[in-house]
């Protein structure tokens, strides 16, 4: 017995690599369909400020990740972009990272192209932009001469339809900034959304989840999409399950198995000292 | 399917495999895709700068007012140099000077000069931050922190309704756990008896904060990983020559190769 405890307790880790591989993967090849999915306030709280808007109105997102957050940020985005366009309002995108405006390029255009939208009069996307808060506090004054054309034809953005009566940030009905680091939602919230009162609303990863939950207390943001499990919570509410929904079986699986892993290493640690010795 | 979507779905799955090889042993494919990503990343980031940034921001504005300027005094250069767009203007070069005058830092002799753009930026970026972060993070906190203990119902009664009395309770909660935290920082005057005991009530607070935030971390990992083998699973398929199976049969074929080798020639 106590021989077994110890290999436990020295068990190669690159076997519990493999059980994280297994519980991951397995999920990806026979959905499970787990069910505990509550959709919580946070997300409402995004779900609900657009669900008000009126036809037409513009909105700006930030895409402010890499592709290291991808698997995080991209399911959230591409789910608010769907339920935006589904309700005919009009989206422009930016981004302040330097290794986003690939990414956001893609989210835009192909959620663009699946509800027949039009470049310049539906949709616009501004690009990269280097500086991060200073962006933002430009583009409080004066949109125009932070992003004086647009980055996928080059024109300058008043010659766009979108833009009309778009001068400053608060001209926008709704800012959501998709955020994985800095510069993200911290400097919307402090250099935007609390110095020229616009609504703004925001989606993180799980990461940084609990340093950003304050915000919502004090209102600073009008919603939260947390992570992965509040993409799959976006897309329960627009009834168009996708890629987070699918990822939530892996996540809960991983769970179990990290739980399941601590009570065991703790079991064996307590019955090793207390009751084999 | 185009071949740039078939190349980069190859490249995609081979450079995971790599990276996720050094979870059995450091090897060299994980070299490989490690010294990569650091190249490439580097080299990306260059690349938008230069096109996102120096050319739109600088060069050109810069350069159609030298030319617009030089056109006017001397007529025959607007017959070989048509400046594109506007007249332009000469302001961006302040900023690039400020700019590149801290990579005088490289070279001792001059290296005085960035003191000056240290300057500006420090200056310009805690007279930006400072009064935000003040009105943001802080006052802003504070009001989150300090709210009504009681709601109150029409009428003016207290509302003891059970969402209400939840709230309540929140609402304590928030403000003694903000206070007993700040005590467990507050390093002023010795700890007493007393004192200890809120500062350790503190410590349980702060081990929940951490505790959330290990969850919530390891959930972020777990999507991290989810999408690379969402990746590899899509990328399985004929429509991208089954590349997931063969990149893994060769990355296995390797290792035994490489190992096998190394086994022999060890020691």
């Amino acid at each position: 017995m106590k021989n077994f405890f110890d290999k436990l307790l020295k068990l190669d880790r690159r076997i519990l690599f493999l059980l994280v591989v297994f519980v991951i993967v397995f999920p990806i090849f026979k959905p499970l369909k787990l069910p505990g999915i509550k959709i919580t306030d946070a997300v409402k709280g995004v779900y609900n400020t657009i669900e008000s808007l009126p036809e037409n109105s513009v909105i700006l997102v930030s895409f402010d990740f890499d592709p290291a957050s991808k698997p995080e940020l991209y399911p959230m985005a591409v789910a608010v972009l769907r339920h935006a366009f589904k309700k005919n309002l009009k989206v422009i995108g930016m981004t302040l990272w330097a290794t986003g405006p690939g990414i956001a390029d893609e989210i835009i255009t192909m959620t663009a192209r699946e509800y027949k939208k039009e470049y310049g009069k539906d949709y616009l996307y501004f690009g990269y932009q280097v500086g991060g808060y200073a962006v933002i506090t430009g583009m409080g004054t004066d949109i125009y001469k932070i992003f004086s054309k647009d980055a996928k034809k080059g024109s300058p953005l008043e010659t766009f339809p979108v833009m009309q009566g778009i001068k400053s940030l608060k001209n926008f009905a709704y800012v959501i900034d998709f955020g994985a680091g800095d510069p993200g939602i911290d400097t919307w919230i402090a250099y935007g959304a609390d110095k020229f009162g616009f609504k703004l609303g925001a989606g993180c990863t799980a990461v940084n989840e609990a340093p950003t939950r304050p915000y919502l207390q004090t209102k600073q943001l009008t919603g939260l999409i947390p992570a992965m499990k509040g993409a799959s919570e976006y897309e329960i509410l627009i009834k168009a399950p996708d890629k987070a929904s699918a990822g939530m079986d892996a996540i809960g699986l991983g769970h179990f198995l990290i739980l399941f892993l601590v009570i065991l290493a703790n079991v064996v640690l307590i019955v090793q000292k207390y009751l084999l010795t | 399917m185009d071949f740039t979507a078939i190349l980069g779905a190859w490249i995609a799955v081979g450079l995971t495999l790599f990276i996720l090889s050094f979870l059995y042993r450091d090897n060299p494919l994980f070299k490989i895709a490690e010294n990569l990503y650091i190249g490439i990343a580097i080299g990306y980031i260059f690349s938008i700068t230069i096109y996102n940034v120096w050319i739109p921001k600088i060069y050109q504005p810069v350069s159609n007012r030298v030319f617009t300027s030089l056109s006017n005094w001397v007529p025959w250069v607007s017959k070989f140099v048509t400046p594109a767009g506007d007249a332009g203007s000469l302001t961006p070069l302040f900023p690039a000077i400020i700019g590149i005058s801290l990579l005088t830092r490289i070279f001792p002799k001059i290296s005085w000069i960035s003191r000056y753009g240290f300057a500006f930026i420090v200056g310009y970026g805690a007279g930006l931050a400072i009064p935000a972060t003040v009105a943001t993070m802080f006052i802003a906190q504070i009001e989150g922190t300090i709210q009504p203990v009681f709601k109150l119902a029409s009428g003016g009664a207290i509302d003891l309704s059970g969402p209400a009395l939840w709230t309540s309770f929140s609402a304590i909660l928030l403000c003694l756990g903000v206070i007993v935290t700040l005590f467990y920082f507050f390093f002023s005057l010795e700890h007493g008896k007393i004192s200890k005991k809120v500062t350790k009530i503190g410590i349980y607070f702060l081990m929940v904060y951490f505790g959330a935030a290990f969850g919530t971390t390891v959930m972020g990992r777990f999507a991290l990983l989810y999408g690379r083998f969402f990746d590899l699973y899509t990328y399985r398929t004929s429509g991208y020559y089954h590349a997931t199976p063969i990149l893994i049969l060769l990355v296995l074929i390797f290792f035994f190769v490489y190992f096998g080798k190394s086994r022999k020639t060890s020691p």
